[in-house]
């Protein structure tokens, strides 16, 4: 596996696992909130309830109090309006809105909430005939119209003589249904056959449940208070959290990936182009010099200074493995005195000829040879001989093409390869390098210097020796022609 | 309303005990606590500049509580209404009569005597006295001059027997408030002085029929506690007679005169 990917993979795995104990968290505290809020909501179903059960006990315990009062059992026994409605009045608050004093015909005596308006019978009412019958009535009903929580009581002189009723009541109306729910994010809705009341703008409740109440069934029917929630928007709220946590990792992470990705190839493509080019040219798909020209390129593209370091020094590294190799391959490829390439060299460069020249191409060569070299060396000393071959050398090398290759064949004997050069050419360059030569006048050497020059023209099937044979055939013929001459083998 | 009433009524009470200065004024409670002090306020401020004390305005629970507030020493005038004056004194109650009411009527007439009537709503099928039968009916109070013992004398004179013959029978103290009920049509029938027909506004007097109206009765008796210094009561006895009220409109108090006492003692005949 790719360095890239093992680190691409191993940095993935661990910020997909702080994710997922990110995300992990992220569902534990929603869950923890959730918990919370539906334990609110419970509290508050709770608080409302307990409310509701405070309005009733408070209708009863305004009962009571008015009941034995002295001057409200007065007030009732001699129907005195006045004071019935004065000590009513002290009562009636945000949980009262009704204070009746009923004789036992069922007529009322007083209303604490309207001064001027008694004297009407509501005997035919069932909270009034409940009193009555069963001494208590605490349920819902229509008081003056209104549907009301309503508590009834019988008011008994000495504990013992019924003389008249009380009805406490409170309406059920949006303002109580408020009122219970005040400070809460409930709403309360109360159902009846006559009206249906809501304290929620919308009509359905959500997660709605009874209240549960310990009341006497009335004369309305199907009531019910239910309550719930008007809208989820905190628990959405909280689930819009949770999403947007969830996209907002999500994003995180592609995101992350992606620079990680794009990182990675920035700072690790360079370290890999060159590990790839050590690595090829370790497995021999790339020479030195490929290595020196892939490195060469790569440092002007880098992007950091620490690996731009590294591919210089892999560059110097290259460049002297290179010239070293260089030296080796001319040390062991070029005669030491002339500088010109050696038998060795020329072998080969004869075989590669010969291996293109079967694919149609063609060449001559030239086996050159100078004459009486014998005599120089031992008239004139080896040094004279040396100056002599080395000059010489240098004369031909000067003469010849660029693409032709000359070396020396051993002692004072040279051979002249000739790319795409057929015999006649052959023959015009060997003249004019005997020509050259014998024209020449030496520094150190005051005589003339002749050459025998033998050329071949390659055919077809040939191998080195046979061509070679030939081109030393023609320079035997110069040689016994009277030498300085050229000679062909056709 | 009452309960604070009757608490203030006590703080001041408790006040009056601690600081001779003040002399301590009761009434009846026969209009609301507003009226009644919007009624009495001129007559206070003119008593307290010349007696240079300051007057404590009381309003009693009810009629015969004003009575006990006299015999115990925490009232020292009072406004009496003229059957509660014949009471105490059959009852031998020891006060100094100072002087009776004038009232304004409704032509701007200051007069020492009234009467009662008996009403009913204008629509209602009561006709006469007589219809009055099995009809509920408002009195103000048990004590009431025009607002209970008049108006029962007139039922016996019209033949009707005010404990059998009536419906339901309701107390509502107020004079007013029976006006209210009527218009209300709470009650069929009810009464009260004419001083509160006179004040009623046009419209509404208009939907109302009177029944009966009573002989003429002395207005409120002003009286003053045995306890009270003579010399003041002198004072306060000469003050009144000689105040004069700067209003005229109806049922207001004009000032006050001297009324022979039998014709209060001749209410102590009336059931």
């Amino acid at each position: 596996m790719k360095l890239y990917d093992k680190i691409l993979l191993l940095t993935t795995l661990q910020i997909v696992a702080i994710f997922i104990f990110g995300i992990y968290q992220i569902q534990s505290l929603y869950l923890t909130q959730k918990k919370a809020f539906d334990q609110k909501n419970l509290i508050q179903i709770e608080m409302i309830q307990k409310r509701f059960e405070e309005k009733l006990i408070e209708l009863q315990k305004t009962a009571h109090i008015l009941i034995n009062s002295q001057e409200v059992i007065t007030g009732i026994l001699s129907n005195d309006t006045d004071m019935l409605y004065n000590w009513s009045k002290l009562f009636l608050s945000s949980s009262i809105d009704k204070i009746h004093f009923i004789d036992l015909d069922g007529t009322v005596i007083s209303r604490g909430e309207a001064e001027f308006r008694f004297a009407d019978d509501i005997s035919k009412q069932f909270y009034t005939q409940q009193a009555l019958l069963n001494n208590t009535f605490l349920g819902i009903d229509r008081v003056d119209g209104e549907e009301c929580l309503v508590y009834t009581e019988r008011v008994k002189q000495y504990g013992e003589k019924p003389i008249g009723i009380i009805s406490v009541a409170l309406v059920i109306d949006h303002e109580f249904l408020s009122s219970l729910v005040e400070g809460t994010t409930m709403s309360l809705a109360y159902q009846s056959e006559h009206q249906s009341i809501s304290t929620a703008k919308e009509r359905t409740l959500i997660n709605a449940s009874s209240l549960s109440l310990m009341l006497q069934s009335g004369s309305i029917n199907d009531a019910t208070f239910s309550i719930g929630l008007t809208s989820e928007k905190e628990l959405l709220a909280l689930k819009e959290a949770r999403t947007n946590f969830f996209l907002g990792i999500a994003l995180a992470l592609i995101v992350l990936v992606i620079a990680l990705h794009f990182t990675l190839l920035k700072y690790l493509k360079e370290y890999e182009t060159l590990a790839q080019v050590l690595i090829d040219f370790y497995e021999d798909r790339l020479d030195i010099k490929d290595v020196i020209g892939k490195i060469k390129l790569s440092i002007h593209k880098q992007p950091t200074t620490e690996i731009k370091k590294i591919a210089e020094a892999l560059f110097n590294m290259s460049q002297k493995v290179s010239d070293t190799q260089n030296a080796l391959e001319l040390l062991s490829s070029t005669d030491q005195l002339t500088a010109l390439a050696n038998r060795r060299k020329l072998e080969e460069y004869l075989e590669q000829k010969l291996k293109e020249s079967n694919r149609g191409n063609f060449f001559s060569i030239v086996m050159l040879d100078i004459d009486r070299f014998k005599v120089i060396n031992d008239t004139y000393g080896h040094e004279i001989g040396d100056h002599v071959l080395i000059h010489t050398a240098n004369l031909m090398q000067s003469v010849i093409r660029e693409s032709d290759m000359l070396g020396r064949w051993g002692g004072e004997e040279f051979l002249l390869i000739l790319p795409q050069t057929n015999l006649e050419g052959a023959l015009v360059m060997a003249e004019q390098l005997r020509s050259k030569i014998y024209h020449y006048q030496f520094e150190h050497y005051p005589q003339r210097v002749t050459m025998c020059l033998g050329v071949a023209e390659y055919r077809v099937n040939d191998t080195p020796n046979s061509i070679l044979r030939r081109a030393d055939h023609a320079l035997y013929r110069a040689k016994n022609n009277g030498r300085n001459k050229v000679e062909y083998e056709n | 309303m009452k309960i604070k009433r009757l608490l203030s009524t006590l703080l001041l009470l408790c006040i009056s005990l601690f600081a001779n200065e003040k002399i301590v004024f009761g009434v009846n409670p026969y209009k609301s606590l507003t009226e009644l002090h919007m009624i009495h306020a001129e007559l206070i401020a003119y008593l307290e500049k010349e007696l240079d004390k300051e007057i404590v305005f009381v309003v009693s629970k009810d009629y015969n509580h004003l009575l006990t507030l006299i015999e115990e020493g925490h009232i020292d005038i009072a406004s009496l209404s003229p059957k509660l004056f014949a009471t105490s004194r059959q009852k031998g109650m020891q006060t100094h009569y100072l002087a009776t009411f004038k009232i304004n009527d409704d032509q701007e007439h200051a007069r020492c005597t009234y009467h009662s009537l008996i009403v009913t709503h204008k629509e209602s099928s009561i006709q006469t006295m007589s219809d009055l039968k099995h009809r509920s009916f408002g009195f103000t109070d048990t004590q009431s001059t025009s607002g209970y013992f008049y108006p029962r004398l007139l039922m016996r004179q019209n033949g009707i027997d005010p404990q059998k013959d009536l419906g339901k029978v309701y107390m509502l103290k107020k004079h007013s408030k029976i006006i209210e009920a009527i218009l209300e049509k709470s009650i069929d029938a009810g009464a009260f002085y004419e001083g509160t027909y006179m004040t009623l506004a046009k419209e509404k007097q208009e939907k109302i029929r009177i029944l009966a109206t009573s002989e003429e009765i002395p207005y409120d008796a002003m009286v003053a506690s045995k306890r009270l210094d003579k010399a003041l009561v002198s004072k306060i006895h000469d003050l009144l007679l000689k105040f004069h009220s700067t209003q005229s409109k109806p049922s207001s108090i004009a000032g006050f005169g001297e009324k022979p006492l039998f014709l209060y003692d001749k209410l102590n005949q009336l059931e």
